[in-house]
């Protein structure tokens, strides 16, 4: 029987959800190869009252902002950013 | 990928004084094109608050029509070099804006809406001064996507070296002829945001540092000018306005829009070339601001710029890099003086060292949603620019550099020295040398 490999990943939220989710981190178990929908559909089960804003959340690990379909990039801190624009 | 460049002869000079609507369209056409090693000469426009508040401009400013370069394509890079910046405008006004329901689609800085037709990208019109002087010129409501809530009118001298904040009475004297006390080129179509007479801070003077808040190339895909970057362009992604795009075409942008107060008169910026021509465009002078431009907006000038490109084949860059003028490098980042060098080197020789590295400073420009990506993102250019591991770069940062904000919320420099040999090998040698007479 095949087993699939787990690992943690710290969850860093930006701003406007910190408040909502009562912290600025949070860490989760997620199967390795996990994508960035995976990761926002996780904090979503765990914290519902979030999911209007986790639709609106980029996530960005090493600098880059990932596709939902996008792996997760291993031992990379993972950030939910809200975008932001300016002049 | 569509690009429209003229095929008339390559000018070695060329004055430009044309600005788009606020769009970077690689498919719209270029002027030029101008000569490797040509120069260019442009009469800006100021960003934010004026385009801001002129609902038909799409793209948060008015910067110049890009220009082709005789020889760029994909994948190299051009070297700008900043001869001079001159500030034009008399007088300007600015401050911490708000945004306005009803009067946007989305996003204020790209679908400006009439709350009255509700016609997007209204043509406006100015009937008298204050907030609500900007009408609707079809149906006369006023549109004012953006509010002031705390603001200031600022006076320049002669030899535009200092401002000082005027009063409710000065500021609105200002307003009722705003155009000429801003400046506008005769080709702007921006309301003058003095137009608005903000007089919030009154009797405050200021010095005057100007640089550009935006200096780069063409994106790889169509982009309002402001968004140009990986904060504000992050706003794009899945938006609701025509200008959405998926994560993944973000990464064709050229972050050009870098609020970095480096890139100044004296500065060396090199820019990704992401279209044949290359693109060059300029505008949103600033006539000073602080790492970050907290308020989110600042002096935003009307002024003359000089600047001379150079191609660098074979350079492909991932973002801007930056060679600052000598006094804008962070004090770790600053070359050694000669007898700091002659201790190290008596050090080295101490501990059974041939000798100290020679090195070099560089600064890697890192955009991204919030200043931590925006880091990371800075941190792996620079990385893969060098030949050198992000550990690296980290600890090179540290040690020989530092990271600055350039703007709050996403765009940072990652400035340090960097081994000649990783400049050489990455072709920048010759603009290290040039630029600090090293190597």
């Amino acid at each position: 029987m095949s087993t699939i490999a787990r690992s943690a990943v710290r969850v860093r939220l930006g701003h406007p959800l910190q408040a909502p989710a009562g912290r600025s981190l949070l860490e989760l178990e997620l199967d390795d190869g996990a994508t960035a929908r995976d990761l926002t559909e996780a904090i979503g089960r765990r914290a519902p009252h979030l999911e209007l804003l986790l639709q609106l959340a980029l996530v960005v690990a090493a600098g880059k902002i990932l596709r939902p379909d996008e792996e997760i990039p291993r031992d990379e801190e993972v950030a939910l950013l809200l975008p932001a624009a300016g002049g | 990928m569509s690009v429209t460049i003229a095929t008339r002869p390559a000018s070695r000079t060329l004055f430009v004084s044309s600005f788009t609507d606020g769009i970077l369209d690689p498919a719209g056409e270029m002027l030029g094109p101008i000569q490797d090693g040509g120069t260019l000469v442009a009469n800006t426009a100021p960003g934010c608050w004026g385009p801001m508040i002129t609902p038909r401009l799409r793209g948060g400013h008015e910067v110049t029509q890009p220009v082709a370069v005789e020889g760029a394509e994909p994948g190299d890079a051009i070297a700008l070099r900043i001869r001079d910046i001159m500030v034009t405008s008399i007088a300007t006004a600015s401050g911490h804006d708000r945004w306005v329901d009803g009067h946007y689609l989305g996003d204020p800085y790209v679908a400006a809406r009439c709350p009255g037709c509700g016609t997007l990208y209204p043509e406006t019109e100015v009937d008298g001064i204050g907030k609500e002087a900007i009408r609707c010129t079809a149906c006369g409501t006023a549109v004012h996507p953006f509010e002031v809530i705390h603001g200031y009118t600022v006076v320049f001298d002669d030899a535009r070296r200092v401002g000082v904040t005027v009063d409710q009475t000065a500021a609105e004297r200002i307003a009722r002829e705003a155009a000429r006390y801003a400046a506008l080129p005769e080709n702007s179509v921006q309301h003058s945001v003095l137009t608005l007479a903000p007089h919030d801070l009154v009797g405050v003077p200021v010095r005057l540092r100007p640089f550009l808040g935006q200096l780069g190339t063409m994106p790889g895909v169509r982009l309002p000018d402001s968004h140009n970057a990986g904060d504000f362009g992050s706003a794009l992604i899945d938006a609701a306005h025509e200008f959405a795009l998926p994560a993944e075409k973000l990464e064709l942008r050229t972050d050009g829009h870098m609020d970095i107060d480096a890139v100044r008169a004296g500065a060396i910026v090199v820019a990704p070339v992401r279209v044949p021509g290359g693109g060059v465009y300029l505008g949103d002078m600033h006539a000073l601001q602080g790492d970050g431009e907290i308020a989110g907006h600042t002096l935003d000038v009307a002024g003359v710029v000089t600047l001379d490109v150079e191609v660098l084949k074979g350079r492909q860059l991932e973002g801007p890099v930056l060679f600052p003028v000598y006094e804008d490098l962070p004090p770790l980042a600053r070359p050694l003086t000669g007898l700091e060098r002659r201790r190290a080197e008596a050090l080295a020789r101490n501990w059974g060292l041939d000798g100290i590295e020679e090195a070099a400073p560089i600064s890697v420009v890192g955009t991204g949603p919030d200043l931590n990506a925006a880091t990371a993102n800075g941190i792996r250019r620079a990385a893969n620019l060098l030949g050198m591991s992000t550990a690296e770069v980290r600890n090179r940062a540290t040690v020989t550099g530092a990271i600055e904000i350039g703007r709050h919320p996403g765009v940072i420099q990652v400035t340090f020295l960097a081994p000649l040999r990783s400049l050489d090998e990455a072709g920048l040698l010759p603009l290290v040398r040039e630029q600090y007479g090293i190597g």
